[in-house]
Order: C-alpha cells, then structure tokens, then sequence
C-alpha cells in the first residue's frame, strides 16, 4: 500500500533544521563498544551451536504448507465420505424412451385437442366421453 | 560546552564493500564460521548500539546481541539475499527486541519524569529558540539524548536509531520493521519532536540565569 508513502508535508517537515539538528545529535552519539570476553564467549557458543542444514531449512519451508495441504485433503474426504452426494440415477435407455414417449403425447395431444392442453387432460377428456357412452338404451327410453 | 565525545562509525575499515559481502555470504552458506566472524566484526557493535537503547539492562543487551549473531548463523541457509546482512541482522535483533517487551511487558525507567511519547500521543513541539550551532554534545548532554530516547516508545525509538544511527534509508527500515514506508517517516518525526522537547527544556535551563 503506497497511501502514505509520498507525502511531500511530512518530507518537507523532517528536512527542517531542528529535525537535522536532532539527527546530528543522535548520530553523534558515542559508540557502543562489545569487549574481548564477550566475544570469546560468542565465538564458543558459535561452535557449539550447529547451524541448521539446507535441506533441513528447505524442509522447513515446505512441510507446513504440505501439512496443510494433507489436513485439507483428510478433512475433504472425510467429509466426502460422511455425506455422500447424491445423483440422480437414470438409466439411459429409459431416458430415451421417455423422452420419445414424451413428444409422442405432445404431438398427440396437439392433435386431438389442440395446442395448450397437457396429455392428461386430453385423457380426461376422453374418459368423460367415454361416460357418457355408457348410456345404455333403457337408459334413453326413461328420458 | 565541551567538545563533542561522540564519534562516527560510518566508512570504519570494518565496513563490507557489496563484493566482499557475496563472497562471504556464500561461505556463511556453507557454515563457514571464520566468515561469519567477519559479519560479526562488522556489525557487533552496531547491533549493539541498537539492542542496548532498546534494552536498558547492560548484560541482558549483551546476551541478545550475541543470540542475535547465533540465531543469524544457525539460519544463514535461510537468508535468501533480498536484503542486505546489515537489514537481516537489524531485523532479527528488533524481533528479538519485541519478543523481549513482550515476555515482560516492559515499562519504560523513570516514565514518571518524562513522559513517555508514542505514536498515538498528540506531541507538542516545544516553540523555543532552537540554536543547532549550540548543540555540542558534552556529557551531561549526551546523558540527555539519551534519556530522550528511553522515554520514548519502542516502536518510535526503533525508527529513530535505524535512521539517524545507522543511516538505514527510508525503504531499508519499512523492510527491517515491516511496516509502510509513510509509517517510517510519521514515527521518525514524532521520535525527532519527543527528544527536542526533552532537549528544549535542557536548553531552557541552560539559559536561566543563576
């Protein structure tokens, strides 16, 4: 993020002569010095310490995002296996069929009725007519 | 006004040329522990000067500066080259600096005196005649500094002494600290306003007559 970075005020202010003065005077601070001991005391603890090899460094780096990466998995399949997913089974030659059978009613349907009218209405229609033949004759003759 | 008692480190002969600091680099790589010497004999006492105003204890500043230098060692397979040993080495001593503040949750000595200054804190900068000629840093001015850089907080002081103590650019110290660049420049303001404030007052009293 650059949002900040350029801000010629803020530049302008740590150039005054007081913010220099001040810098002088921190830089002009005496040195801190590190005696003999206690750099034969580094220098022992330096050879005692072993420093950590390449490949164990480069291990390092590429076990944590491998850890991760095998927790991720354990818990993807974990989960996989708790709560299979469900697919709708269709068989194929059936699919065909009813798809063939489907069109069949449609263009029936369109047909015998005309358009707009679904193939269980056609069927209705039908079973009425079929009713009202079953009118028999003494049935007539009674009107 | 006695004359001034600091010195400057900078262009020591201790100070690696870009060249010299590859090839050692390559055998620090290779655990070469005469090579890393010359990183220590370069940087030793810098890094001290840095952990010793950000730790008040004198022995504990030198324990954590040569945990510095072995943690640096152990770890130097790890250095990818991104940065320069100096920022890598100042980086490592400001985490283990916080590491430090953390476990102890330090208070900042005689904060009961001068107020400590933090980034948050609205800092009045003191509207005295500030006279730069003046500024000699005799003992008991030298004592004030760094008193001034005590009181201040960890987060400004760190800014303060990778600027104006090690000449670290701008871009250098947002790298050392990971932080914006913006933030280096807000905090080394605030850390420069904090000592002129301690430093004005002591100017003042200089100033009365007795």
């Amino acid at each position: 993020m650059k949002r900040k970075d350029n801000n010629p005020e803020l530049d302008a202010l740590l150039r005054t002569q007081t913010q220099q003065a001040i810098q002088k005077a921190v830089r002009s601070l005496p040195e801190e010095n590190l005696s003999l001991a206690w750099r034969s005391s580094l220098n022992e603890r330096l050879r005692a310490a072993k420093p950590e090899p390449r490949w164990k460094a480069r291990l390092k780096g590429t076990w944590r995002p491998a850890l991760g990466l095998a927790l991720a998995s354990c818990l993807a399949v974990t989960l996989t296996l708790r709560n299979p997913i469900s697919h709708p089974v269709v068989a194929n030659s059936n699919l065909e069929a009813s798809l063939v059978a489907t069109y069949d009613d449609t263009a029936n349907s369109e047909t015998v009725a005309g358009p707009g009218l679904a193939i269980h209405e056609v069927n209705d229609t039908t079973s009425n007519t079929d009713s009202s033949s079953d009118w028999s004759e003494s049935d007539l003759n009674s009107l | 006004m006695q004359a001034c008692a600091g010195t400057i480190r900078l262009n020591t002969p201790k100070q690696l040329d870009d060249a010299s600091e590859r090839a050692l680099i390559d055998r620090c790589r290779r655990s070469d522990v005469e090579a890393f010497g010359r990183f220590i004999d370069a940087y030793q006492n810098r890094v001290f000067g840095f952990i010793r105003r950000m730790v008040p204890i004198q022995d504990e500043a030198e324990d954590l500066t040569q945990e510095v230098f072995i943690r640096a060692f152990q770890h130097f397979a790890n250095f990818d080259g991104r940065c320069s040993v100096k920022t890598w080495l100042f980086r490592i001593a400001n985490n283990l600096c916080i590491d430090r503040a953390r476990r102890l949750d330090r208070i900042p000595a005689h904060a009961d005196y001068y107020p400590s200054a933090d980034e948050d804190e609205a800092i009045e900068i003191a509207d005295v005649r500030w006279e730069p000629e003046k500024v000699a840093l005799d003992s008991e001015l030298v004592a004030l500094v760094e008193h001034g850089i005590s009181t201040m907080s960890d987060k400004l002081r760190g800014v303060l002494l990778l600027h104006d103590r090690e000449d670290m650019a701008y871009e250098e110290i947002a790298t050392t600290l990971n932080i914006p660049v913006g933030t280096v420049k807000s905090r080394l303001f605030l850390a420069r306003a904090h000592l002129q404030n301690v430093l004005s007052e002591y100017l003042k009293q200089e100033a009365r007559p007795v």
